[in-house]
């Protein structure tokens, strides 16, 4: 065996132990994991940001169940410039409700993010608050929560005496807390027609949509939970939820407190923590989402993910040095940051490695040699590679589908292990991004709209600025940023 | 609202630890380098924690442990480089010397934890070699390959799993 082959070897070797000591590491203190206790969410005051762009399709039900379901709930619409009918559905909504505030922004200032709308949501609530009188809840200022949740989000009922927990927010240590996220278009059916076409099409949605779910509801959930452990648990961009007196201390060390990385909602998270707050992970605390059932724009969010994660890890240095953090968060967190660097590494290592093994067995052996010589690799391969996703898949049918068979379980886990695969695209074109300097991207379109992305085309001449009506006067986001907005390249291709 | 009290840890390394670091990165290079020597001491460890079971008398020809001399069912297992606890110790001293040149981890965990991981690799080979060896005299080729390849490989993947984790709650534990 040569030098090169030796170091490929043991190369891909200890990233397939860090694989599975990573898995057992989380999976275990899920296993084990206990419900957390209820608190009471009228001690709180909670506000909700959801910031919108082009929202008409989803926006009306969630304000729907939002009154129903939390009606002692501010909500934050910050309508980023949509181009429907977004705004006007949201003002009939605040002009009928006086908990349904719109935060309107206009052209230079929206499209810059959505770290930039929440921030605005975020002054305009400072503003409300310094004369909304009566309509205050009377609680002291750290009790104030601000939550961020999507447009098509669904806070479950229950989520905010979870969020009002003694670990939670009664604990004044805690600045920020995530909830877990579910998937709420699992099993529906995404495509008309009969036929073997449709079918196929059907079955690939189902495998996608229920591959999402499985890892939010097991492996997102279970790096999570061991976050309680290391006290560093990640903010992620639906169902965060933050101290206000939190957000302020941000604010004040890093001027906004939201900022520009693709992955803004890790980064306050590591904010929170670097502010001297702890965070946590409420995992009964569900905020119900769309996953997506179409390749194309499902890479696309990856890649958008990964660029972030990959510019997060620029904040290891701090995250070291920090006493926010705990000497077993800074090992998890700097486990975490380097998982997109590991895995670029395994998409070279994996392929020259299965190129060793084939080469080296055609020059050497006939086909019953090989067979007789190299059985081993496929029970081996099973239980160390295909194995990890089959036992999320059984974890997720105890926990979140238990109705269903050992036998679509075992189907589930593997289909599960197919879909780790799709990793492999989105990180060589996150990479390709980060080092080419792109940051932009456009927002993925909803499901509901059936159509693919919406492309965002700011080369044409924007509007000119106006005053809003409704919010009070808000800082002007500043254009110093504007991000280029790359076109679809993966429907152009 | 309060910000939980806990010790600064230092911002820059001392050379003290940074030397530490380098010695502990020279250790995984001459592992490497050496690595002929350390799989010929595996061969001799391993001949003499297997002789009295597997009957015979056992010893070392290089990297090579034989066993079972005098029974007429001598056997011989090479060990080879893939094989060897070098592949297991050297990522770990690689680990163990980023780690211990930050100072946010005392030394003590750091060492404590590595010299840890590093035992249970070394002993967890052992056991793998030795059960290979005794499938081996049992079994024939067979019982070799199974034991070699698929039984032993999991052992010590799971193994070298468990001592990546025992290094990491170490070296996470609070000051």
């Amino acid at each position: 065996m040569s030098t090169l082959e030796t170091t490929v070897n043991v190369v891909g070797f200890v990233l397939l132990v860090m694989f599975l000591a990573y898995v057992t590491l989380i999976l275990v203190p899920f296993l084990g994991r206990r419900r957390a206790r209820r608190g009471l969410a009228h001690l709180f005051e909670w506000h909700m940001f959801v910031p919108c762009l082009d929202e008409e399709l989803v926006i009306d039900e969630t304000l729907t169940r939002f009154t129903r379901d939390f009606p002692s709930v501010h909500v934050w619409v910050i309508d980023d410039a949509s181009d429907d009918a977004t705004p006007q559905i949201v003002s009939r909504w605040a002009s009928a409700h006086p908990r349904v505030h719109l935060v309107e922004r206009r052209r230079p200032d929206a499209r810059q993010g959505k770290g930039a709308a929440l921030n605005a949501a975020y002054h305009a609530l400072h503003a409300w608050r310094a004369t909304a009188g009566d309509e205050l809840s009377g609680v002291s200022d750290d009790r104030v929560v601000v939550g961020v949740i999507d447009a098509d989000g669904e806070l479950v009922p229950g989520a905010l005496e979870h969020m009002s927990g003694k670990d939670v927010f009664l604990d004044p240590e805690v600045g920020a807390a995530q909830a877990s996220v579910a998937m709420n278009n699992t099993g529906r059916k995404m495509h008309a027609g009969t036929g073997v076409r449709a079918w196929l099409r059907n079955a690939r949605a189902r495998w996608l949509l229920r591959s999402q779910d499985i890892e939010f509801r097991t492996t997102i959930a279970a790096m999570q939970t061991l976050r309680l452990r290391t006290a560093s648990a990640g903010m992620g961009g639906n169902g965060q939820f933050t101290r206000l007196v939190a957000l302020d201390a941000i604010g004040e060390t890093y001027g906004e407190p939201w900022h520009g990385a693709l992955l803004e909602d890790y980064e306050l998270g590591i904010h929170t923590m670097l502010a001297g707050y702890r965070t946590r992970y409420v995992h009964d605390a569900v905020v119900r989402q769309e996953a997506l059932p179409a390749m194309c724009p499902y890479l696309r969010q990856r890649t958008r993910w990964t660029q972030g994660g990959m510019q997060c890890a620029a904040y290891a240095p701090k995250i070291v040095a920090s006493p926010g953090f705990t000497n077993a968060g800074v090992v998890e967190s700097l486990y975490f940051l380097s998982i997109p660097w590991l895995g670029l590494l395994g998409v070279v290592i994996w392929p020259v490695i299965a190129a060793f093994v084939v080469t080296g067995a055609v020059a050497t052996h006939t086909t019953a040699t090989l067979l007789a010589a190299a059985w081993w690799l496929v029970p081996l391969t099973m239980l160390t590679g295909i194995g990890p996703f089959v036992l999320w898949a059984f974890v997720y049918r105890s926990r979140d589908d238990p109705d269903s068979s050992i036998g679509r379980a075992v189907v589930r886990g593997f289909g599960y292990w197919l879909y780790s695969y799709t990793t492999y695209p989105v990180l060589v074109r996150a990479a390709g991004r980060v080092l080419r300097g792109h940051s932009g991207w456009e927002k993925t379109a909803r499901v509901g709209a059936g159509v693919q992305a919406a492309v965002l085309d700011q080369a044409r001449a924007v509007k000119p600025a106006g005053a809003t009506a409704r919010s009070p006067a808000l800082p002007g986001a500043g254009g110093a940023d504007a991000d280029v907005i790359e076109l679809d390249a993966w429907r152009a291709a | 609202m309060t910000a939980a009290a806990l010790p600064a840890p230092a911002h820059v390394s001392n050379p003290a630890r940074v030397l530490g670091a380098a010695a502990v990165l020279g250790a995984a290079v001459l592992l490497v380098a050496r690595s002929a020597a350390v799989r010929a001491a595996e061969a001799s460890l391993l001949a003499w924690v297997a002789g009295p079971v597997t009957g015979g008398t056992s010893r070392a020809i290089g990297d090579i442990a034989a066993i079972g001399g005098g029974t007429g069912q001598s056997i011989g297992v090479q060990i080879t480089f893939m094989c060897s606890t070098v592949v297991l110790a050297v990522p770990l001293l690689v680990l163990g010397a980023v780690t211990l040149g930050l100072a946010r981890f005392p030394v003590r965990a750091v060492l404590g934890g590595l010299g840890e991981a590093l035992g249970i690799v070394l002993v967890a080979n052992m056991v793998r070699y030795a059960g290979v060896l005794v499938a081996y005299q049992v079994w024939g080729d067979e019982g070799f390959e199974i034991s070699h390849h698929l039984v032993g490989a999991v052992f010590v993947v799971a193994a070298f799993v468990v001592a990546m984790m025992r290094f990491a709650i170490r070296v996470g534990r609070p000051r």
